[in-house]
């Protein structure tokens, strides 16, 4: 595996190092460029002057956010969804998943096939709430967290991994007097640490990010995750000045686009946080199913 | 390596058990205060839950002063169920169709009431006038009837406790870079095409820029212009005729053929900016500022900030100022303003309750001059005093960064409970000199255009109104844009497209209309 140092080899660095330079400012660079309107002033923003460093620093647009009266039990609010909402997701999803992976279960053809049912087809937003409704979710944490904690393709992806790993394991593992709970927790699961990563790294996303549920099921503000007041200050700066008549003497300093840079920033931060740990998972994973071919 | 994953992964299932175990018993606490029905009898004040849209303007708020002096002078603990105002009406309509609806539902809009006012689902406030006398003193005070009458179903009934305008404001004006006509000795456009004159020389000694520019969508443009081109454009574009006394659709008629027309000639000459129906609000910002737009249909008092920003970025002299309606075909008229934006419902089932007067001696109150008082001028020798007889905000208010913001930050000025906007009020807090005299000169010259009558439907008529308008808003955008981006030709095209409005329903729908006059 050693390369020479010929010239159509250091020829190859080059064009892969611009390339991959390419590659990274064209991501790079959204990244900076809300980074620095988010700390630029309203006049350099609206003269297009702002690129990729800030005019005119100012802090104004992170004050604002966190003068916000419930942002903070936002955040807490989110974690304890994003927590609770993975946790009993990826219990669930695999505590399906594993019977289902069995060829020999009676009827599992017909139990996949209605799963796959509601990828394509949902019950439409009003009969669900009605759903969540009559079983006294409404206004509680788990209207959140328990109607969405299936996601079928998650499943899906699951059943396969589990599918994947040889039967003559888990046999050996029942002569050794093991039930089948126990090989789930024993064996399965160690063995499907990638596929688990990837799943809580997807559900995590979806709880952080995920505001509409929470605007549709709980009534109490003071329940609401950071995305819904997100979702409100993104969505609301355009909104807010040209619905009333009054108008918007507010921004007197601050310029949408300032604010809404902040906001991204701010919720982005927790992601940019976690992701990283996932990611070893990520290329493991990739691996794994790389030599097992 | 194996045995602490399988340990947390047992004790998560434990935990997991126990927690859910835990929210099934907090269920039916939770259930109780979630309906808002918690009243505490004689002893505490009466808690009533508000469905509230929360504008990222002004956040909701538990600790506003403005809930102390209501809870102080009405008895009454609001219970607030705060929707962030984007997905408000999304969440509205979930909530009335559901059966389990707050005691007040705020900020509703007209296309709600009469949908969802047929089905029983609200409570008829007209059977209860004898309770509300405040509400029925104001609608006499206001002259507002021809007004609320849109808002009556068909049998007259009225569903909805409406904010009121005193008088219609002129804050949305035509806008015109004051500074360069006075530079090249201009005169101030009065009729469509003086504007086309003066557009066009302003586009000469500038030959980069595209002088005028439009906030956001079509829509908008039509919007705020439409009235002045004959095109008033309430309720989709099917408008009342007085003299025909019918319903006859506007944008398939000779003024909307000059409106595309003139638009088409902007965009052809270079007049107007390329993006006038796609571009965003920061985008508008920008081109207002840096100068490359200097002529814009907006809200007057969006005119401070762009004044403030464009002064840095072009040059001090910079000014951006609100002129009289510009005439077109329609005549001298400035963009149609409701009186009557939204209002409060309650439901039906609020009538068996055991509070249900209390109730509505709040909504009352909230028509009060007392009432009214607190929500729109906020707390007495605090933000606001009386001198000779006429009220004015402390210094506390007019001192803060703005006057509006100061009122929200007490959670005055509010949208969503604030039921009666006065004149002398809102001149005061938009606080520009600019707003009041152009009003004034409106009512006293006519320009606000005349209330259209909005069409009384069915249950079952407005499902079929529905269902034809969306192909019917499609099939207008789609052309609007063809013709005056240049798709279509309004000239050998315009036949074609009137047939093809006919046939997609357009017939159809002036026919349900007439049918309600009848």
């Amino acid at each position: 595996m050693l390369y020479r140092k010929t010239r159509g080899f250091r020829l190859f660095m080059v064009f892969n190092f611009c390339i991959l330079t390419l590659v990274m400012l064209a991501i790079g660079f959204p990244f900076l460029h809300l980074l620095a309107v988010s700390f630029s002033e309203s006049a350099a923003i609206l003269g297009g002057k702002v690129t990729v460093y800030p005019i005119g620093f100012t802090i104004d647009a992170y004050l604002r956010i966190f003068d916000h009266p419930s942002i903070m039990q936002g955040f807490k609010n989110s974690l304890i969804q994003t927590v609770l909402g993975t946790s009993i997701s990826l219990f669930m999803t695999t505590i399906c998943a594993y019977p289902l992976s069995k060829k020999f279960l009676k009827g599992r053809k017909a139990f996949i096939l209605i799963i796959m049912f509601t990828m394509f087809f949902s019950g439409g937003l009003i009969p669900t709430y009605l759903v969540v409704k009559s079983i006294g979710l409404i206004d509680t944490i788990w209207a959140v967290v328990l109607p969405f904690c299936i996601t079928p393709y998650y499943l899906l992806l699951m059943m396969t991994f589990f599918q994947g790993i040889p039967e003559s394991l888990e046999e050996a593992a029942m002569v050794d007097g093991l039930n089948p709970l126990q090989i789930l927790f024993k064996i399965v699961i160690p063995l499907s640490k990638p596929v688990m990563a990837a799943i809580t790294m997807f559900l995590m996303v979806y709880y952080w990010n995920n505001w509409f549920n929470s605007m549709i099921y709980l009534n109490s503000s003071k329940m609401h995750p950071v995305m819904m007041i997100v979702r409100n200050i993104v969505a609301g700066a355009d909104l807010a000045s040209m619905g009333s008549g009054i108008g918007q003497n507010d921004i007197n300093t601050l310029s949408s686009a300032s604010l809404k840079s902040a906001v991204i920033m701010v919720t982005m931060i927790p992601v940019l946080i976690v992701f990283p740990f996932a990611q070893k998972h990520f290329a493991k994973g990739v691996m794994l199913g790389a030599v097992k071919g | 390596m194996k045995m602490p994953l399988r340990k947390t992964l047992l004790t998560m299932a434990t935990v997991l058990l126990g927690v859910s175990l835990l929210g099934a018993c907090s269920n039916t606490s939770n259930d109780s205060s979630s309906k808002g029905t918690d009243h505490s009898g004689a002893t505490g004040p009466l808690k009533l839950s508000m469905m509230y849209s929360d504008s990222s303007a002004y956040p909701f708020n538990k600790d506003w002063a403005l809930f102390k002096k209501l809870q102080a002078q009405a008895n009454v603990d609001l219970d607030v169920q705060s929707v962030p105002s984007p997905d408000y009406n999304n969440k509205l309509r979930i909530v009335l169709s559901s059966g389990s609806i707050p005691d007040l539902v705020t900020e509703v809009r007209q296309d709600i009431v009469s949908e969802f006012a047929q089905n029983g689902v609200l409570l008829p406030l007209s059977d209860y006038m004898d309770k509300l006398p405040n509400l029925k003193k104001k609608i006499e005070e206001y002259q507002i009837e021809d007004e609320l009458e849109n808002w009556r179903t068909k049998d007259g009934k009225l569903y909805v406790a409406p904010v009121m305008n005193e008088t219609a404001l002129y804050n949305t004006a035509p806008v015109i870079r004051m500074d360069l006509i006075k530079k090249y000795g201009l005169k101030i456009p009065e009729t469509m095409d003086e504007l086309y004159a003066v557009l066009k020389t302003l586009k000469e000694k500038d030959p980069a820029s595209f002088p005028m520019a439009n906030l956001e969508s079509a829509d908008t443009l039509r919007n705020l212009s439409g009235a002045a081109w004959g095109i008033d454009p309430s309720y989709n574009g099917f408008v009342y005729n007085q003299d025909t006394k019918s319903y006859a659709y506007s944008y398939t008629g000779d003024h909307y053929k000059q409106y595309v027309s003139f638009l088409h000639k902007l965009i052809t000459e270079k007049l107007a900016d390329p993006e006038l129906f796609t571009t965003s609000l920061d985008s508008w910002k920008q081109k207002m500022v840096t100068g490359k737009s200097v002529f814009t249909y907006t809200w007057i008092s969006e005119l401070a900030q762009l004044n403030a920003d464009g002064k840095k970025n072009v040059s001090p002299d910079f000014e951006l100022a609100p002129i009289a309606p510009i005439a077109g075909p329609g005549g001298k008229l400035a963009a149609s303003t409701l009186r009557i934006p939204h209002g409060i419902v309650i439901p039906a089932s609020a009538a068996k309750k055991p509070y249900f007067d209390q109730l509505l001696a709040f909504l009352d109150y909230l028509y009060s001059d007392e009432g009214s008082n607190i929500v729109t001028w906020g707390i007495e020798n605090d933000s606001y005093e009386v001198v000779d007889g006429k009220k004015q905000f402390t210094d506390k208010i007019t001192g803060a960064a703005s006057i509006q913001r100061a009122l929200w930050d007490s959670g005055a000025s509010n949208q969503n409970y604030t039921m009666l906007y006065t004149y002398d009020w809102f001149i005061k807090v938009l606080d520009n000199p600019l707003v009041s005299t152009l009003t004034e000169e409106a009512i006293a010259n006519h320009w606000f255009p005349p209330i259209t009558k909005v069409p009384k439907l069915s249950p079952d008529e407005k499902e079929e109104e529905n269902m034809q308008l969306t192909t019917i808003k499609d099939a207008y955008a789609k052309a609007q844009d063809a013709f005056v981006f240049g798709g279509m030709s309004i000239e050998t095209d315009w036949n074609n497209y009137v047939k093809d409005m006919e046939n997609r329903g357009v017939k159809k729908l002036i026919d349900l209309y007439n049918n309600t006059l009848k």
